[in-house]
């Protein structure tokens, strides 16, 4: 595990808030060397690297390559961005066809080059076709499609291009030319050393997120460079900036919702999808004419406003014809059949299953935020406990690990109502919502004691993270598929 | 940077006048600023714009021809490649990879071998035969595919406005 482990203990004042710290002490290592990903459901092995370290792993993967096909180190690069990195794939590509392998990376032209009209001598001064300038013909180059240019042209169109923050994918100028300039080409006819800087810089960016075990940190000024041999949804925490993601999106992580469920649930919430939801839910179009007729009192006798037809608002049959069956209706409602409802009340029922997981989710967003602001009174209230010579620092520790893991815990319950949502109904997911309950139950229970802990007898705290950690424990791994 | 591209401008505005294309005229608006430019383009023959005659502004970036060209029709029109305020959306005049309604893969993008003259051919080919699933304006779009009667109703009240005769 590469998670801080020089994190001293004595190191509490402002970074100890992190989730991982629960794991780290002593006791649990021994245990856990055994089959880390047996015991620990979120167990995930990976390294935090720095810009040059990043680089020096790039640079070995071109130099093989290079060396491999005997190719410039600048065409390996190519060819390692266009196919993942994937050094053997490619050294087997080439050697089945290196033609077609060059072709659909860009490097070649499907059609070889008319190098018919290429006879130039010394002192003939052609046209450009861009800047229809007549120049020398030495101050003109191409890429392997033999489209050729003035170096001038070509330095302004990486300008144009790299200024638009495209480096690896800069293209030939010809009209529908793919051809890719690489690398060389371009920092030899590049003279403004900013631009020259910006191309690596791009480019750089470009190669890491081509490179499936490589994934920028998603914190905010953050450059380090995380790597993982195995990239999956799993947690992944930057040593640097701590901020904790899932290693596979970069979104936050989100256990045990896989990454496409979260996308679909953050999605929900942030748009106004819902707003059409409650449009129908709590509206109903006439029967007659169709016109949107919101409810606004108590009385299922409805007259549409505009062509004056009554009718019952739960079964939208005639009201005429109605009479004494009015509480058939009403029963129709306690016992809903949703599946022989009408569109309408089958919307309703959607949104209100919806707003049952969502107020559930923010709700525990809520305590999270709320929890943090008791971290900062814990830590005042330990000062003022030590000051008072009752119980030494060391004594009240129990109760930073407690918070840390409250926070885990609770983060983990947050994520489990998208989770929940879209799972169909069955036994799965009864065992999941009642491993849920459990969950919930004890966390509250945790956060309750936290929050009232005035004494160093430690006892009956421990045993409640314990449980809590263990409910959430079993969850994931009951549910976390990756 | 702006020498060669009005180098480039005034190549392109010789051979426009040496060699129009047909119904195609294009030219700077003053010869002191050849960044700006006026075409007059003429509706298509057999379509719903034949007989129109269609003013438009080019506006070109100081990097021309490296950068595209910005067009815009300066008098109404009502087609879905073509908002409202009469910006011309075809994929010439997006540079490759520049997709804002991600449809136009294989169409042909601007580069800078590509020309003004190249740029109003292909808008003489986009008032013929409009892309409907790109949505420059997508009242129009819609008429397109679903009302075509009223689509062309529209479009020869244009034609004739751009004529001057009363509608």
């Amino acid at each position: 595990m590469s998670v801080d482990e020089d994190d001293s203990e004595m190191d509490f004042s402002e970074d100890d808030c992190g989730y991982e710290d629960y794991y780290n002490t002593a006791e649990d290592c021994d245990v856990e060397q055994i089959d880390l990903y047996k015991t620990d459901p979120e167990y995930f092995a990976f390294e935090c690297l720095n810009v040059e370290q990043v680089e020096r792993l790039l640079n070995e993967s071109v130099e093989m390559l290079s060396n491999n096909l005997q190719i410039t180190p600048s065409l390996a690069k190519m060819l390692l961005h266009n196919h993942e990195w994937g050094c053997l794939t490619i050294t087997a590509e080439y050697r089945r066809d290196a033609g077609r392998l060059l072709v659909t990376s860009c490097v070649k032209p499907p059609v070889p080059p008319d190098t018919s009209n290429s006879s130039s001598s010394v002192g003939m001064r052609i046209s450009c076709p861009v800047c229809v300038s007549s120049i020398l013909w030495d101050k003109f180059s191409s890429l392997c499609c033999g489209h050729s240019f003035c170096n001038m042209c070509w330095a302004m169109h990486f300008e144009v291009q790299i200024t638009a923050g495209i480096s690896t994918g800069i293209s030939c100028m010809a009209k529908g030319c793919e051809v890719l300039a690489p690398e060389d080409f371009v920092l030899t006819l590049l003279t403004k050393p900013q631009l020259r800087d910006k191309y690596q810089q791009f480019a750089f960016k470009d190669y890491v997120k081509s490179h499936p075990q490589l994934r920028f940190c998603p914190g905010p000024n953050c450059q380090v460079v995380l790597r993982s041999k195995e990239p999956k949804a799993k947690r992944a925490i930057c040593s640097y900036c701590k901020t904790m993601f899932c290693f596979r999106c970069g979104g936050d992580y989100h256990a045990p919702t896989d990454c496409n469920t979260i996308r679909k649930w953050l999605t929900k919430c942030a748009d106004d999808s819902e707003t059409a939801n409650y449009i129908s839910a709590h509206t109903k179009d006439c029967p007659r004419c169709h016109i949107c007729i919101e409810k606004n009192g108590g009385c299922n006798h409805m007259q549409c406003y505009n062509c004056k037809h009554d009718f019952c608002w739960m079964c939208l049959g005639d009201w005429k014809c109605h009479g004494s069956e009015y509480y058939e209706c009403s029963r129709y409602k306690e016992n809903p059949n949703i599946a022989n409802e009408s569109a309408h009340a089958q919307a309703r029922e959607a949104l209100k299953k919806y707003l049952h997981y969502y107020e559930r989710w923010e709700n525990h967003c809520k305590s999270l935020r709320l929890e943090e602001q008791t971290l900062t009174k814990i830590k005042s209230r330990i000062n003022i406990k030590v000051m008072n010579s009752s119980g030494t620092w060391i004594d009240w520790q129990y109760l930073m690990d407690a918070a840390a893991l409250l926070a885990k815990c609770r983060y983990t319950l947050q994520y489990t109502y998208p989770y929940a949502y879209y799972m169909e109904p069955g036994p799965r997911k009864e065992l999941f919502e009642y491993q849920q309950a459990q969950l919930e139950a004890e966390i509250e229970n945790l956060s309750w004691k936290i929050e009232r802990a005035e004494s160093t007898d430690r006892g009956e705290l421990e045993n409640q993270i314990d449980i809590a950690e263990k409910r959430r424990t079993t969850l994931l791994k009951d549910f976390l598929e990756v | 940077m702006a020498g060669s591209a009005l180098r480039r401008l005034m190549a392109e505005y010789k051979q426009l006048t040496l060699n129009p294309p047909d119904g195609i005229i294009a030219g700077p608006i003053n010869e002191e600023n050849f960044f700006e430019w006026e075409a007059l383009i003429t509706g298509p023959d057999g379509t719903c714009f034949e007989g129109g005659v269609f003013p438009a502004k080019l506006i070109f970036p100081p990097d021309y021809p490296l950068s595209p060209p910005k067009m815009q029709f300066t008098c109404e029109m009502f087609h879905p490649n073509i908002y409202s305020d009469g910006r011309v959306c075809i994929s010439i005049l997006h540079a490759p990879g520049d997709d804002p309604m991600g449809y136009e893969s294989s169409a042909e993008r601007w580069s800078p071998v590509q020309s003004v003259e190249k740029i109003l051919l292909s808008v003489v080919s986009m008032l013929a035969e409009p892309n409907d699933e790109s949505g420059a304006n997508v009242d129009a779009a819609k008429m397109w595919r679903e009302d075509r009667e009223e689509f062309n109703r529209i479009a020869q009240r244009i034609v004739r406005k751009t004529l001057g005769i009363p509608t």
